[in-house]
């Protein structure tokens, strides 16, 4: 079974199209309100993303952690259900994947998979509590997991800020786990949990098309009462699916803490939790473009957030985002016309 | 220890923050239609406020300018959701990135270098301002208008199920939009009271969650404007009291978990209303776009 | 709220509908050259099966359809009614199957919703409540005006809807259906209704489909419509039920396909006094009883709406019984979840494609994967060391796909394209294939051949018989009478949620058939 069809193949251009339209626009927005030189504009996107080797690995860095949760989120969505608790579940991860590594004297190759299990757990228990509310008594998905997701933040404020606190500093953040678990760097700033990332695509992949259970799942988020009538436990199917979501999520946090922050704090999701929905939305919850459409929205935050140099806001980040919500949205609708 | 009447009244002065916003929301509900931009809605209030002042608009300008501001965000969900018929949800998350980027953005760009004084709006009864009266007169409205006359109930049957009201010769879509902007020109409203009189400036963290608490409390108070008026109440005292824990000799609470009890709390009304009430109150046509 | 009185004289023609002729894409004539008149002070009845164009000639007259040739007067004068609007501003108004309320409001306020006289800010339920409370007396229309319309049964609703309709001055009411969500006693009270409304000068027009005594009862004139023609008009006193039956159902050809004869065996499917209520809470099935056995098919011939679906549902295992026993080979199966009646050898063709049948999104190859998904050899367990059913076992699934495909006939370009461009006629084939091929002992069919061209029909027909001779059990469940009568070994006959009659096919004669689905017949000890 061919992965990409030539319909995909399409559809995948027109996408691309606009959304790189929207962010070309944007960009020459921000140039004429804040009176800078395009030309300087576009020449520090293409440097801090492509045109440098330290700009591409730090798009691929990003890339990283958009895919883990992407590819989290896509469990969910195809199976019906709008995880938006993206945020809160990673911080799960790194509340557990930061404990264990502080907590438990083991060596390193035993700790690592510990952390990650019990992070894996954390988010997966977490997400749970969303899919049990839906599955049980129809409580509305998009609300719970918002509300779970201030609450995780909470926790992870509590904790950082409490039992597992670096004394040094004033803010909440837990200590630095040891240095032999920190992870390697493959090229600064590139670190290995790009590699763990990569791997966990065709796992996903493996997971959705090609297991028995992703199969059941997909038709519950197709067409839930045929699943019904076929005999599929939908109930079921929504529960496993907020549980294996939360759980890929919250291994994202667990990577941010090993790669990137070598502790945990509050602020460390970088709004991934929701920067990710639209490299789902994009990629239509299929694991194999979440590589490609995380990529696209990491080159976009990545050539954004270079601005800065030039006195663009940080907040000029979230615009960009927002409007490649919009392009998600949109494409859906062009796609509808434009056959 | 603290007076009943010293505590009463910070609290009340609050209020609009979360019941204008609710409000806002409310209505936007009520005809079926989600605003997730809501906290992105208030931020860009919010900015505009302050703008209006480094302009030199008096208080009442800066918040008249913060609910002409909401206007362009009601019309822009409105258009893509239920003229696009594209996915109110995600078109919301959208906006409410946008709105925080451009209240951002604004705010570093043209306010930060500057100092801004806005002058307080000042109290007119009882050590409260008008902007609390005004959201004390739109509860007093909005009861009256969803139990008395004909646009409430022309509203609610649009939110309930907009093929009966569209065979009742009602129009929809114009029904929606009317209530989607005056809903964001609300949330623009109240962000812009919380940079004007609450704040009196404008930080980063002003408007944080506070939308998304807007948000909770319409469902929080089952879309009734009496209970979502007195949620918010309950809210802001909640969210004062934990900003206050080590004050009020409260200590030994985790005052991260008193300040987002509002969010538990809605988890658990919702909760409990989906197994035992029959009737949520939510509006049964609320998140689908209508197509005739 | 416009006067009841107006200055027409009962007996006078208020609706003149001539030579009116509707045709929908595909070839379907729905109405042809149709001629109606409804005269004023009179309840006019319109009877046949479905099919034969009753909605259709209704909705042109309340304008959510326009005509393609004929003529429409009201009062005498031309008209052209291109919506809703148009009819209700001429006093025509509708009444529909699926009431047209708001559960959370009540009824006075549902009703101030389509009030068009005050267009004022302030909205005077006190007023409405009045008005609602007077034109229920006059009227003797039941109606509270305070209720919660979430809190009334389906009869009062109905009320609700009429008193709604005459609010809008409606002084001709179409009423659809009316009587398929009503309780016996509400029937009646509907009778008095509408012999009150028609004293106080309203034309009345219910379409009926099939119950036969309610149509004697309540109306005054009788229109027969049979696959889209005109039969003919009668005044109700100067005709009997049998002549009725006649008019609606009248063949002079059957279509006899050779009736594959096969041997019968044990009893597959036995299903004892099962009951069970409908989605609006009235009792759909009532101690329904009968038997299949290997080799047989048992074919529920009746008018849609009297059971067939809450049938369907329970059988497997979709709806909940409240009564009675399922049991499949012997086992009781009686509520068990549909994982369990599809183990037990149940396949399943459902009369709602759309939400019971195929995932839209899906491509033919995963719709045609749904029921064996978990099942070695499809699947399996990969690289895994120990046996397991966890993965997809691709090459078997595609071997199987492809070879359905090509025996079902089922045109697509390939096997992974998506199911929602499929017409109808290959739909059904796939959902056919999907089922038959897993040689189920028990086949549930509904409306197997519904909608359907002549080809898609013929093989459907064909293929169900096959799966018979080989020994399938088969309930058929259809509205369509020559299907039944040249597939089925024994007909049953199902009319309010009971079965009336099951007769050998061979003695079956159709005017029985449908005096029984019409409800005049029953056979002894049924």
């Amino acid at each position: 079974m061919p992965v990409l069809k030539q319909g995909d193949l399409k559809s995948l251009l027109t996408l691309v199209a606009l959304v790189l339209g929207l962010f070309i626009v944007s960009l020459v927005a921000i140039s004429l309100f804040m009176n800078i030189d395009l030309g300087a504009v576009f020449y520090h996107v293409y440097e801090s993303t492509v045109g440098t080797e330290f700009g591409f690995l730090s798009v691929l860095r990003r890339t990283t952690y958009l895919l883990i949760v992407s590819l989290g989120l896509a469990v969910a969505f195809s199976s019906g259900v709008w995880n938006i608790g993206g945020e809160g579940q990673i911080l799960w991860g790194a509340i557990l994947a930061a404990a264990v590594a502080l907590l438990v004297a083991l060596p390193a190759p035993a700790v690592i998979p510990l952390a990650l299990i019990a992070s894996f757990m954390a988010g997966a228990l977490w997400g749970l509590i969303a899919g049990f509310l839906k599955a049980r008594w129809n409580v509305n998905e998009i609300v719970s997991t918002m509300m779970l997701n201030f609450v995780a933040t909470a926790t992870m404020t509590q904790i950082a800020g409490g039992p597992l606190r670096d004394p040094v500093v004033l803010i909440a953040q837990t200590k630095m786990i040891p240095e032999e678990l920190q992870f390697p760097f493959i090229v600064y700033p590139l670190n290995a949990a790009f590699v763990f990332a990569l791997v966990l695509v065709p796992v996903v992949y493996v997971l959705m098309h090609k297991s028995v259970l992703g199969y059941k799942m997909r038709i519950v988020g197709g067409a839930s009462t045929v699943a019904a009538a076929a005999g599929i436990n939908t109930r079921r199917m929504v529960m496993i699916s907020m549980f294996v979501s939360g759980g890929i999520c919250a291994l994202a946090g667990a990577m941010l803490v090993f790669g990137h922050f070598f502790r945990a704090q509050a602020a460390m999701t970088g709004m991934f939790g929701f920067y990710a929905i639209v490299s789902t939305l994009l990629g239509k919850s299929k694991p194999e473009l979440m590589f490609f459409t995380s990529l696209l929205l990491s080159f976009i935050i990545t050539g954004t957030e270079s601005l800065r140099v030039l006195g663009v806001p940080g907040s000029f980040t979230q615009l960009v985002v927002g409007l490649m919500f919009i392009a998600a949205v949109l494409r859906e609708f062009s796609s509808r016309r434009i056959i | 220890m603290v007076s009943g009447m010293e505590l009463l009244v910070p609290i009340l002065e609050m209020s609009p923050v979360f019941s204008l916003a609710a409000f806002g929301q409310l209505l936007s509900q009520k005809s079926g239609v989600y605003d997730l931009g809501i906290e992105g809605t208030m931020t860009t209030g919010a900015v505009f406020g302050v703008l209006g002042a480094y302009m030199g608009l008096n208080s009442w300008g800066c918040l008249f300018l913060g609910s002409l501001v909401g206007i362009p965000f009601g019309a822009a969900l409105f258009f893509v959701s239920e003229k696009l018929k594209l996915n109110q949800i995600v078109v919301g998350f959208g906006l409410w990135l946008i709105g925080l980027g451009l209240a951002g953005s604004i705010y570093t760009v043209v306010l930060a270098p500057q100092h801004i004084e806005i002058e307080a709006i000042r109290a007119v009864a009882f050590g409260l301002d008008p902007i609390f009266y005004l959201s004390i007169g739109l509860l007093v409205f909005l009861i009256f208008l969803f139990s008395r006359t004909k646009y409430g109930l022309i509203v609610t049957a649009v939110g309930e199920n907009p093929r009966v009201a569209d065979t009742a010769g009602i129009n929809v879509e114009k029904v929606r939009a009317i209530c989607v902007v005056i809903g964001s020109a609300l949330a623009g409203l109240a962000g812009s009271y919380v940079a004007v009189d609450v704040v009196q400036g404008f930080t980063y963290t002003m408007i944080a969650g506070y939308g998304w608490m807007a948000f909770a409390l319409v469902i929080f108070g089952r879309w009734k404007p009496i209970y979502v008026f007195a949620g918010s109440l309950l809210f802001v005292a909640i969210t004062g009291i934990s900003a206050r824990m080590e004050i009020l000799g409260m200590g030994f609470l985790p005052p991260n978990y008193v300040a987002v009890l509002p969010y538990i709390g809605v988890l658990v009304v919702l909760t409990l209303a989906m197994i035992f009430a029959k009737e949520t109150g939510m509006p049964a046509g609320l998140g689908q776009s209508y197509t005739k | 709220m416009q006067d009841l009185v107006s200055n027409v004289k009962a007996g006078d023609v208020v609706v003149e509908m001539r030579k009116v002729t509707k045709r929908f894409p595909g070839g379907v004539i729905a109405n042809d050259h149709v001629d109606l008149e409804i005269r004023a002070g009179q309840v006019h009845t319109i009877l046949g099966e479905n099919g034969a164009g009753k909605s259709t000639l209704m909705n042109i007259l309340f304008g959510l359809y326009e005509p393609d040739e004929g003529e429409i007067r009201v009062e005498g004068r031309k008209v052209a009614l291109r919506s809703p609007k148009d009819a209700i501003d001429l006093g025509i108004g509708m009444v529909h199957q699926q009431f047209m309320l708001i559960p959370t409001l009540s009824v006075a306020e549902n009703v101030a919703l389509v009030d068009r006289s005050s267009r004022g800010f302030f909205l005077d339920l006190n007023r409405v409540e009045k008005q609602i409370s007077e034109l229920s007396e006059k009227l003797g229309l039941r109606v509270d005006p305070k209720a919660k319309v979430s809190q009334l049964a389906a009869g009062e609703k109905q009320r609700v809807e009429i008193v709604k309709a005459l609010y809008c001055g409606a002084r001709i009411l179409i009423l659809d259906e009316p009587t398929s969500v009503l309780t016996p006693p509400e029937v009646k009270d509907l009778a008095i209704t509408l012999r009150r409304l028609t004293k106080e000068g309203l034309a009345v027009v219910a379409f009926i489909t099939h119950k036969l005594p309610e149509v004697m009862e309540m109306s005054d004139r009788v229109t027969v419509l049979r696959k889209g023609r005109l039969v003919g008009t009668v005044e109700t006193k100067s005709v009997n039920q049998k002549d009725l039956t006649k008019m609606m159902v009248g063949r002079e050809t059957l279509l006899q396909l050779e009736r594959l004869e096969s041997k019968k065996g044990n009893p597959v499917l036995e299903i004892k006094d099962l009951s069970a209520i409908s989605d609006k809470g009235l009792p759909a099935l009532k101690k329904v009883s009968f038997s299949i056995r290997e080799g047989e098919i048992l074919g529920i011939a009746g008018v849609a709406g009297n059971g067939q679906r809450e049938l369907e549902e329970v059988l497997i295992g979709l709806r909940k019984a409240t009564g009675g026993k399922v049991l499949i080979h012997g086992e009781d199966m009686t509520n068990s979840p549909p994982e369990k009646v599809i183990a037990e050898g149940v396949g399943y063709i459902p009369e709602d494609r759309t939400k019971r049948g195929v995932v839209p999104d899906a491509s033919i190859a995963e719709n045609l994967t749904l029921k064996i998904c978990s099942e070695p050899p499809f699947a399996y367990n990969w690289f895994l060391p120990f046996r397991a059913t966890w993965f997809l076992n691709e090459h078997e699934i595609g071997k199987y796909v492809e070879g359905l495909i090509h025996e079902y006939d089922i045109m697509t370009p390939s096997k992974n394209a998506a199911t929602k461009n499929l017409s109808g006629g290959n739909l059904q084939r796939l959902i056919l294939a999907r089922e038959l091929s897993r040689h189920p002992s028990l086949i549930v069919a509904a409306q197997p051949t519904g909608g359907l061209d002549i080809g898609a029909t013929e093989f459907i027909r064909n293929k169900l018989v096959e799966a018979k001779a080989k020994g399938a059990a088969i309930l058929l469940i259809s509205e369509d009478l020559d299907e039944i009568m040249s597939t089925s070994d024994r007909i049953a006959v199902i009319y309010g949620g009971e079965i009336v009659g099951i007769l050998a096919a061979t003695e079956a004669k159709i005017e029985t058939i449908g005096a029984m689905m019409a409800g005049i017949e029953r056979m002894q000890g049924s």
